[in-house]
This record gives structure tokens, sequence and C-alpha cells, in this order.
């Protein structure tokens, strides 16, 4: 296409592009997009990621898990004050801003420490209190981020804003993404800052002229990055590697050792911080990637199915489909012809490139983790959408109004990511998570009702997170754990009552199965696990 | 003199890297120290804490506290090494100062796209590249 391949010289995406009313429609579908995160966000399940999230960033004390801690705890006849637990997930005043156990705790967990000292920072800001918006607001906030960089980067790419909404779509039908929105761990975060990387990267192969600037963003966000998630390295090595083929392709030795410098630079800061990231990866201190499989045929068809999964909702087929017909009307068009490899195709193959290269390390370690995948989602995005409006372009060429022009290709590519991931995919998700919100919401509800009862809970196994209950215990008055084999055998004894501070009434947690014969009042249930009220003269 | 504090503040890229790299080593050192020792466990501030009347853990001085267990050697050393470093760069460039108008330097710096009139192959602050 004639327009691309002129425009490049001149760099598409300065100031001299104009007013682009495509703006005020992306705006639009922006705070759409973020409304619709937040409704997920209120639906969202904390689970055992949000009980890490909120005990590694908020525990005074030094154990990790508490099971191996829990005798120790004082106790009456088993019974342990039920702060305790709430001390493990709520800032309290002696310990607000205090970065010094977040980072101690990162230490002995297998995580930098950035994202941790942000759910702390929030928690502080709220302190003595919990809610599960305290690590969704993060989430929310690197949301924002992405999108504003996805408008620019189109705006950079294409000098279109409005080519952004075919990267909204799939923020807003790719079920992966949704998953991503609500998930109360840093892997959010890693996507933005994987994301910043790729824009840095674009920034720097565009541009003949090198600003100190962009330099100086990279070492930030290789700082920012690192001090993320480990799987950071892994994307940035896989992009780094092609970016610095190119330099040394064409020669640029100036700009190699400018850019090597800024990466070092940022590595340098984020060891300096936090120098424990050595003993995390190098010498493997959580014992992990110990059984990684060889690559089979058994497992190669296991990675396609997984990203089909994670990158189409499951419909690849119907993406294969959509970009061949694309193509076939492209080469009837006898719009395929190229005479030269302009920046932008160069930074799409790197995209591609990259990605598939990450997806291929991380699936030969983790396999099918799709959260350890996170850094592929926006690169694979991003690259699919440059297909796409590439393609789209070059059919749409021959249109002469530069408005319609821009509305077909930013509309048509729209329709194929609508047609590839469709509504009901993400609608059926939503509604699934919409149910358990609600059992959850009433489960938790409980807790909050009688936060002034003491609690017992029959432990079916060891857990160290109480089957994910945690933030449920902490809201109660006095706690006490049984063994499920001693309530089978026993059931509550006036023996198991004593020892408490006064004869508040109780609150029964027991799996469901076994509470048959039991003449206690069912108040919630979730996940077979029924929460059941003591009758007070049973309590006494 | 002069002459060599215009050369100090000309190479300061290679005076951040140097310091960037020393710190560096002096924090994994500090880490790997701290690493070898056994854990605080519960200290004397904590049973004085424990005694007092102020807002502290409901279990201060019976389980130990995740903020006391850290001894920070990292950053003492990281300190330690970086001021070593500014050293080192010091006395580098002391050195380098009466070879760097040798052939066989400006050779490797031409290699990297040193172009006539620009001395450093590194931005240096105030400059765009290029400029």
């Amino acid at each position: 296409m004639r327009l691309e391949r002129e425009d490049w010289g001149k760099g598409i995406g300065g100031k001299n592009a104009g007013k682009d009313k495509g703006l005020l429609v992306i705006a639009v579908i922006m705070a759409l997009h973020i409304g619709a995160v937040f409704y997920m966000q209120c639906h969202a399940d904390m689970g055992a990621d949000g009980i890490f999230s909120y005990t590694l960033a908020n525990n005074p004390y030094s154990f990790e898990y508490i099971d191996a801690t829990y005798p120790k705890l004082p106790n009456s006849n088993g019974w342990i004050d039920a702060h305790v637990l709430r001390e493990s997930y709520i800032v309290e005043d002696y310990d607000c801003f205090n970065y010094s156990s977040v980072y101690f705790h990162q230490r002995i967990d297998n995580h930098p420490l950035l994202y941790y000292s942000l759910v702390h920072t929030v928690c502080s800001l709220f302190q003595g209190s919990y809610s599960d918006f305290y690590t969704m607001v993060i989430n929310l906030f690197f949301i924002f981020a992405v999108d504003i960089l996805s408008i620019r980067f189109m705006k950079k790419l294409y000098g279109k804003y409005s080519y952004a909404a075919v990267m909204f779509a799939f923020f807003l039908l790719s079920v992966v993404m949704q998953e991503l929105y609500v998930l109360p761990r840093m892997y959010m975060m890693l996507a933005f800052f994987c994301f910043w990387y790729l824009y840095i990267q674009w920034e720097l192969l565009n541009n003949e002229k090198w600003k100190k600037t962009d330099l100086i963003k990279m070492s930030v966000c290789i700082l920012g990055g690192t001090q993320t998630h480990y799987y950071f390295y892994v994307y940035v090595f896989s992009l780094t590697i092609f970016m610095m083929v190119y330099l040394v392709y064409r020669r640029k030795r100036y700009e190699l050792l400018n850019y090597i410098y800024s990466g070092i630079a940022g590595i340098a800061v984020s060891w300096i911080l936090f120098p424990w990231v050595i003993w995390h990866i190098f010498f493997n201190q959580m014992g992990k990637h110990t059984a990684v499989a060889p690559w089979s045929v058994e497992k190669l068809e296991k990675y396609i199915l997984f990203l089909n999964d994670q990158l189409f909702n499951g419909r690849g087929w119907i993406a294969l489909l959509l970009v061949g017909i694309l193509c076939l009307a492209v080469i009837a068009r006898k719009k395929h012809v190229r005479k030269e490899i302009t920046k932008l195709r160069l930074f799409r193959w790197m995209v591609f490139g990259s990605g598939l290269c990450y997806s291929l390390v991380i699936f030969t370690l983790d396999e099918a983790v799709w959260h350890y995948m996170t850094s592929l989602y926006l690169t694979f995005i991003l690259w699919f959408s440059m297909v796409l409006i590439g393609l789209v372009q070059k059919i749409a060429g021959d249109i002469k109004s530069e408005g319609n022009r821009e509305i077909v290709t930013a509309a048509l590519p729209v329709f194929c990511v609508l047609c590839i991931l469709s509504v009901s995919a993400v609608s059926g998700w939503v509604k699934a998570r919409y149910d358990m919100a609600r059992v959850i919401s009433e489960f938790r509800g409980v807790a909050e009702k009688y936060e002034k009862y003491d609690c017992i809970y029959v432990e079916e196994s060891q857990d160290n997170l109480f089957q994910n209950l945690w933030f449920e215990f902490g809201d109660y008055d006095e706690f006490k754990k049984i063994s499920l084999a001693d309530f089978i055998e026993n059931g509550i004894r006036e023996e198991d009552l004593a020892g408490r501070k006064d004869n508040s009434g109780l609150i029964l947690y027991a799996p469901i199965e076994y509470m048959s014969g039991q003449e206690y009042q069912l108040l919630a249930a979730k996940r077979g696990f029924g929460i059941y009220k003591i009758s007070d003269e049973a309590a006494k | 003199m002069k002459k060599y504090l215009k050369f100090l503040k000309m190479k300061i890229y290679l005076g951040i890297l140097i310091v960037l790299g020393m710190a560096m080593l002096g924090s994994v050192l500090g880490a790997r120290k701290e690493s070898n020792e056994p854990l605080v466990g519960i200290t004397q501030e904590d049973m004085e804490i424990a005694a007092g009347m102020g807002p502290a853990p409901d279990l201060i001085g019976i389980l130990p506290l995740a903020a006391g267990q850290n001894q920070w050697y990292n950053f003492k050393f990281a300190f330690a090494f970086g001021m070593a470093g500014v050293v080192i760069y010091c006395i580098f460039m002391a050195v380098y100062l009466h070879f760097y108008y040798l052939k066989v330097f400006r050779i490797i710096r031409g290699f990297f796209g040193e172009e006539e009139g620009r001395d450093e192959l590194f931005f240096n602050f105030g400059e765009e590249a290029g400029k």
C-alpha cells in the first residue's frame, strides 16, 4: 500500500498528523472497557492468589506458611485469638507503610518486590480494613495504562487513533484478558511492563535519531518489569535479541552500545534494590522446573491447543478462515506485491518472533499454566491487530475518501475479531463469575454478620490457606481447627468448646457431606463446604 | 587538573556504569552474607515493645517479626562498593587520560561510530544523540 511505504520516511504519528476524530470514539470505547473491567472486579474471587497477595504484603510476622507456626500460637485448648489471622492480611497502625516486612517476605518467597509493595501501600492507605478492591485497584490502574499505551501505539504505527478499536475488541472479548483483569496477582502489571517495553522498541526502531529519554524510559521499564516478575527477563531477552540483530545488521554500533548500556543500568539498579533475584532464579530457591518434560508430538499438540484456547477463545479455525479470506482478497486485488521491507513490517516480524520465542520457552518450563504466558497475550493482540489492519489497508486502499477508508480499516478488523472471539464466550464467563460472586458474597456475609462469634473449622486436609477461607476466619472472635477424622468420630463435644474467653455463639465450617444427622442450622454453602450455626444452648 | 576534571565529567556515563556495577556486586555479596547467617528471631526491641504500651502486633515477643529479620547487609555493602566504584573510576580515568589520544583507542572509538567532533561513545548529559 503506497500510503504505508511513503509515509514511513516522514514518520507517521508525529505532531503533523492533525486532529483525529477517531480519538473521541476510542475514548468512549476505553471508558466502556474500564467500566466493564470495574464491574467484573466487583465480582472477583480472591481465592488462593488473593490470600498470598495480602499475606505476603501485610503479614507483620516472619512466617510464610502458617501450618508450621500454628502450634506456637498462644492457645487455650486449641482456641486462638482470630485477630492473629486478621493481622496477617490487614495493615494495622503499627506497620503502616512498613516495607521492611514486605522486603523480608519477598526474600523467602519467589517473587520480586514491586507488586507486593504496591499492595501494602494501598492497604496502608486503608489501615485496619480489608477489601478485595485493594488488589483490584492496582489491576485497574495498569489496565488503564495499557489502554492509553494501545491508543498511542496505534497512533505511532498508523497515525490513526481509531485503529486502537481493534485492540479494544480483543480487550473486551478475550476470555484470558478477563481472567487477567480480576486475578489478584502481579500479572496485569507484568503485561503492562512487557507492552511498554514493546512500545519503547518500536520508538527506537522507528526513530533514526535516538533520544536520551527513550533510553532512560527503557532503563525504567526494565527496572519496573524485573521487579514485577522474573518472566519479564524471558520476554525482554526474546525481544532484545531481535533488536540487537537489527542494530548489528544496520551497523548501528553506537546505538547498540547505548542500548546495551540502558539495559545494564536498569538491571543493575534492580539487583542493587533486590539481590535475592540471584537465589530465586539461579539457585532455584523454590525448587521449580525440576521435572521439565521434553518436547514430543503430544506436547506440541498440547501447545497448539493451549494457544488456541488462550488466544482465540478456542476458535482459532475461524481466525485462520478469516485471515485466509482477507489474504485471497488482497491477492485478487493484486495488492500483495511489496518492493521493500518497511520498519512496520520488520516490527511486526519482531513482535511475532518475540511472542513465539517467549511462548516456547515458557511452555517448555511450565506447560499450560495460563498466567505464566501473560507476556504473550498483549504481544499477540498487537501482532494480530497489525496483521488484520495491514490486510484490510490493502483491500481498502482504493477507497477515495480518507474518512471512509479509515472507518473501513478500523471496522473490518473489529468485525473479524468479533467473529473470531464471539461475544458468547465472554458473556458465558461473566455469567459464571456473577453466579459465583453471589455465592461468595453470601458465604463471606456470614462471617461479617457473626463477627463476634467464635468459629470452629473442620480441616479436611493440611492446607496453609485454610482451604481459601483465611479471610473469613479472620473476622471472628476466636478460632479453633479440628481434624476431619476427629469430627467424624466425635462430632463437636463439650470439651472441644472449653477454653474460650467467653460463651459467645458458635459458627462451624465443615464439609457438607459429613453433616448428615447433625442438627445445626445451615447458613451458607460454597463448593461442598457449609457454614453452620450451632445453637446457643449447645454453644454454652 | 582542570583537564582531568573535565575528562571525568565527559566520561561520566562510564563512571555511572562502574559505580552501578560495583554497587550491584556489593549488594549481591551482602545478600550472600545475610543468607548464610541465621535469622535474627525475636529481638530485644520486640521484648521491650511487648512490655510497653504502644501499638504492636498481638504476638510481638512470641513470634519473630518480619521487619526485624532484615539486616540490610545488601544495602550497606552496595553503598561501600559503590564508593569504591567512584574511586576506581577516578583512578581509571587518571590513567586513561594519558592514553586517550593514542591511535589504538581512537580506532576503537571510531569503530563504534564516533563522529568527528564527538569524543564520547555514549550519550552525554545535556546532549542529544547525533548532535
